[in-house]
């Protein structure tokens, strides 16, 4: 049995503001496997991203533990956190975000550079993952100048840089025409293939859930398997 | 190696490249600004240091000395007698107090007895003559006064003038004027000095003032040497092995030094809230590189930048740009006040009549130390106040990089 | 109402990413007003009191002479109660200033000195001379007795009822300007407060000196009701009418280079604290071309649904005016409260300043009032806002021109 990258246990998220009381996710468990690829789905506002955010750090349960490696996420302070966030997860998002100052090398490069590695290493590293996704081109290309779905494969190099552990991608193809999506999607999975990553994914795509190993449906603040 | 990604970043934001101009004319912006700021701080500064310093130097050359040793007029002490290469000059001299009178009015004078050596070219700079200083005409008396006074005695060159002159006991009684003749104006260009001070011979003056406490050698030290007359004196009392009484210039003037002083305090308290108002216009570029790079703070924090490394890269470059501001406000200043010359000489001719009290001819000084403590308090407070505005950095939350529907 | 909503939440709404600039602008104008209205205040404050001074015990109020020929044929007395009888004069001193040399026999001593003849009742009946001067010992002096400060008391090592010979010049047989030598006693040791006068000048008798000196060289010192001391033309008028032949100088002109000075180093200090502002107007220029920048769609739909463009414009000056004002109390209440409180504050400083330097600073322990000027603040206050809205119309007067679709697609 694969280890146990990721784990929620009996998570709760609940948002307070002012006197109402939101409860997003509660008594949620879930376990993602090394190796695999989870796709999480639902209707909008179910908590989907609210769960990619717990996973990632970005957020913090209400109860319950999200357990990472065996390390209690929720309990990490701000310097162990971002030291977690920049060697074990990388993110690719919607709108992918990347930074309108800085070109597609220097955009995938960031990570790298926060976690100390040399310049040169880091330049090849990221000049390799930009080939393996066709920008060989588009190196020094700002984000203003390169496509939607250019700008989603930087953002998926970007994510791959570090070598994480997760890759945490929230609707990665939601902004894209159909057949940069299909693009997208495939080159998402195969390199997450490739470099032997986990994949944590939130979509509305039943097709591309269904290309993951594992599938659930975030309902009622409750996971339960399938479509 | 954590400190490559913020030279990095550093890089990148000190130095925009062809992202948008809107970026670079902001920090050319930014320089320019706080280089007008600079710029008349600066010149008030030399204009206040030389001022000071010009005032100083007309007491000093025209009036007291830097240092005055007391000795009897028998005991004449020449300059070689010093054998000090710190002295400039050593010079004798016979002071009193006396009302000098024209035919309208009076005025109370210092008198000075001097020989003609005394006027030296340290002296002379200081000084425009009209006529032949101290020069002997028949039997009467020569003085030379100022352009001043002679405006206020109503009296010219060649005209009689008459003293009363501060006896040297007080046994005579029925003072009996002293006739004399202008030989001389002058014009010192400081009109608190000119509006009391007179010349005569020393030999004139003897015969007024024969008590020993008129009497003094007054002494001028080289510029190097200013600040070693507590040394000077020491040496020569070992020299000379004698305790001679002697003063120092600011014992004469307690009160012109301390006014000097207290000025100066209220003018740099002036400056320090120039500066202060200057610090929150720092702290507001960063407050707007933080605003303009929201989503790219949230996102490095979201892929592991620490926040001290954020605030690093932040602070350093808008301390870098309030530098360069700051130096180039600085050089700016002091090339203009390198000329303030003209523009003092251009007020001095009009007649704006509160201009008396100041003097306006004056050798423009540039006080490193004044203008290095000026910049380090300008980086100390736009320090403060832009690490206040950094600490907004630690409060993105990399969530707002996600701005979810 | 709308106007004024819109340009409120502009400035303040927390969903404004642009509030901490606005709380930045704030910050500085309260600092720069602060800066400003506390220095103005410590200077008239300490020209107020040294020209009252000046006003008080050197110069009176207004000074009137008469042509020597006059002089010499009417009466003092007369002319005196002529003056007192002028609207909003209160009392006329006459009086000389004259340089004389005095002599102590006792501590054989000498010194030049003012001597300034006056009668006794300017020490006797209230007036703003009698009101600042100290009569430490002694009393008011007769004929024949003098008065001097203590300073002068010191220099020719003299006491209470020390003789002192004093030749003053008076008018000769045969020369314009004798010298005549008389006894005083010391009846008195006086303080002003005024340095220049304490070091200078002695105060004596009108008897028997004012014989001595002459007539003509008399000063009739006028003090005049409270409200009309700085606006005293109606005063000059009115006496030039009555002596069409006498020279009448206000308390300005007498002390005009002096008066000069002081007023050219208030407006050097304004011009120089204005020019703060210069800095946060150019602030409040680019805040506001960026807010209007983030807000242009905004913008674009109120015009697509038909706000004229003037209110667009209305909304951003009153919003530079809200931030403006609010600054300005801020920074005017910093003030009065700093007026109050100067004294405390000062004298901490230099608690902390001397525990350094392990003395105190002259200027740090000067008991310092300040003195607002209403009329002062009004003026600054008013300014500050012409650059704050001039400069805010500057930053976004380009993108207001533009029609709303326009904005709408504007990157």
């Amino acid at each position: 049995m694969s280890e146990q990258l990721l784990r929620f246990e009996s998570v709760t998220k609940t948002y307070i503001s002012g006197e109402s009381r939101l409860v997003i996710l509660e008594d949620l468990d879930l376990s993602v496997p090394s190796g695999t690829s989870v796709a999480i789905t639902g209707k909008s506002g179910s908590g989907k991203s609210t769960l990619l955010n717990l996973a990632g750090g970005l957020d913090k349960p209400t109860a319950g533990s999200v357990l990472f490696l065996g390390r209690n996420v929720g309990k990490m302070h701000d310097k162990a956190l971002s030291a977690f966030r920049n060697r074990h997860i990388g993110f690719v998002f919607q709108s992918h975000i990347l930074l309108e100052d800085f070109n597609a090398l220097e955009n995938v490069c960031v990570p790298a550079l926060i976690r100390g590695d040399g310049r040169q290493a880091t330049i090849q590293r990221a000049t390799q993952l930009l080939k393996r996704v066709g920008l060989a081109d588009r190196l020094d290309h700002r984000p203003q100048k390169l496509s939607g779905g250019e700008r989603q494969r930087v953002a998926i190099c970007r994510a791959l840089i570090n070598q994480p552990d997760l890759i945490i991608a929230d609707e990665p193809t939601g902004s894209l025409d159909e057949a940069s999506a299909s693009d997208i999607e495939t080159l998402l999975l195969e390199m997450v293939k490739e470099e032997g990553r986990t994949l944590l994914l939130v979509t509305h795509n039943p097709l591309l859930a269904a290309r993951c190993s594992n599938v659930y449906l975030l309902q009622n603040r409750q996971l339960q398997e399938g479509p | 190696m954590k400190v490559s990604f913020s030279l990095w970043l550093y890089g990148h934001l000190i130095l925009p490249r062809e992202q948008t101009r809107y970026a670079t004319r902001r920090l050319l912006r930014s320089i320019v600004l706080i280089a007008v700021v600079m710029v008349p701080l600066v010149l008030a500064l030399i204009f206040m240091d030389g001022m000071m310093s010009g005032i100083t130097d007309k007491y000093i050359l025209l009036q007291d000395g830097h240092i005055q040793i007391y000795v009897s007029p028998e005991e004449e002490l020449l300059l070689n007698d010093f054998n000090d290469a710190r002295i400039a000059s050593a010079d004798q001299v016979v002071t009193g107090y006396g009302i000098i009178y024209s035919r309208e009015t009076t005025a109370e004078v210092k008198i000075k007895g001097v020989e003609t050596t005394y006027f030296n070219e340290m002296r002379r700079e200081q000084l425009e003559f009209t006529g032949e200083p101290l020069s002997q005409e028949g039997s009467l008396t020569t003085v030379m006064i100022s352009e001043v006074l002679s405006k206020t005695l109503g009296v010219g060159i060649g005209d009689r003038v008459a003293f009363m002159i501060v006896p040297e006991n007080t046994s005579r009684t029925g003072i009996r004027p002293v006739l004399a003749v202008v030989s001389a104006l002058y014009a010192s260009g400081y009109h608190e000095l000119d509006s009391s001070l007179i010349f005569m011979n020393r030999k004139d003056a003897v015969k007024y003032f024969p008590q020993r406490q008129n009497s003094y050698t007054e002494l001028l030290v080289k510029g190097s040497a200013v600040d070693q007359l507590a040394a000077i004196i020491e040496t020569l009392q070992v020299k000379f092995a004698q305790d001679f009484d002697y003063a120092t210039w600011d014992e004469f003037n307690t009160t012109v030094y301390q006014n000097f002083i207290t000025s100066r305090q209220v003018i740099l308290m002036v400056f320090l809230l120039i500066l202060l108002v200057a610090g929150v216009y720092v702290a507001s570029i960063a407050q707007e590189l933080v605003q303009d790079s929201m989503q790219a703070i949230a996102l490095f924090k979201t892929v592991g930048a620490l926040h001290t490394q954020l605030i690093a890269s932040y602070f350093a470059t808008v301390m870098t740009v309030t530098l360069l501001g700051l130096l180039c406000g600085m050089v700016i200043g002091v090339l203009i006040g390198s000329q303030l010359g003209v523009l003092l000489h251009w007020l001095g001719s009009s007649k704006i009549a509160g201009l008396q009290y100041y003097l306006l001819d004056f050798p423009i000084i540039i006080k490193w130390k004044d203008l290095l403590l000026i910049g380090l308090s300008m980086l100390g407070i736009s320090s403060v106040t832009v690490l206040c505005t950094l600490h907004r950095i630690r409060v993105i939350s990399p969530l707002e990089v996600l701005q979810q529907d | 109402m709308f106007t004024l909503k819109l340009a409120w939440r502009y400035a303040f709404s927390k969903s404004n990413r642009h509030r901490s600039a606005t709380l930045v602008i704030m910050f500085g104008i309260a600092i720069g007003m602060l800066a400003i209205i506390s220095v103005l205040a410590l200077m008239n404050s300490l020209q107020t009191e040294l020209l009252d001074q000046v006003k008080a015990i050197e110069s009176f109020h207004v000074q009137v002479t008469f042509p020597p020929s006059d002089s010499s044929v009417v009466p003092i007395e007369d002319y005196r109660e002529q003056l007192e009888h002028i609207e909003h004069v209160v009392q006329v001193f006459p009086y000389v200033n004259t340089q004389v040399m005095l002599q102590n026999p006792r501590a054989d001593r000498s010194s030049t000195a003012r001597l300034r003849v006056i009668e006794a009742s300017v020490w006797e009946t209230e007036n703003p001379f009698s009101k600042r001067t100290l009569l430490w010992n002694g009393t008011i002096p007769q004929p024949l007795e003098v008065a001097i400060s203590g300073q002068m008391a010191m220099k020719i090592g003299a006491n209470i009822g020390d003789t002192l010979q004093m030749t003053l010049l008076g008018a000769g047989k045969t020369a314009v300007l004798a010298p005549s030598t008389v006894t005083l006693t010391i009846s008195a040791i006086f303080q002003t407060g005024l340095p220049e006068f304490d070091n200078s000048t002695i105060i004596s008798d009108v008897t028997p000196l004012m014989n001595i000196i002459g007539p003509k060289r008399v000063i009739y010192g006028l003090f005049l009701e409270p409200n009309v001391i700085n606006r005293s033309q109606s005063v000059v008028s009115t006496i030039a009418n009555e002596f069409p032949e006498a020279t009448i100088r206000t308390w300005q002109q007498v002390n005009s280079a002096f008066y000069s000075a002081l007023t050219l180093e208030k407006v050097m200090m304004y011009l120089f604290l204005l020019f703060m502002f210069i800095i946060l107007a150019v602030n409040m220029k680019n805040a506001s071309s960026r807010l209007l920048f983030v807000k242009q769609r905004e913008l674009a739909i109120l015009r697509a649904l038909g706000s004229p463009r003037h209110i667009t414009v209305q909304v951003f000056l009153l919003q530079a005016v809200i931030i403006t004002l609010i600054g300005e109390t801020i920074g005017i209440i910093g003030s009065f409260l700093l007026g109050t409180y100067i004294g405390p504050i000062l004298s901490w400083i230099d608690s902390i300043q001397s525990k350094f330097s392990g003395k105190s600073n002259v200027l740090l322990s000067y008991p310092f009032t300040m003195e607002i000027q209403t009329g002062e603040v009004i003026v600054i206050t008013c300014i500050v806002l012409a650059l704050s809205v001039g400069f805010t119309y500057i930053g976004c007067r380009h993108l207001l021109r533009k029609e709303p679709m326009e904005l709408m697609y504007h990157e």
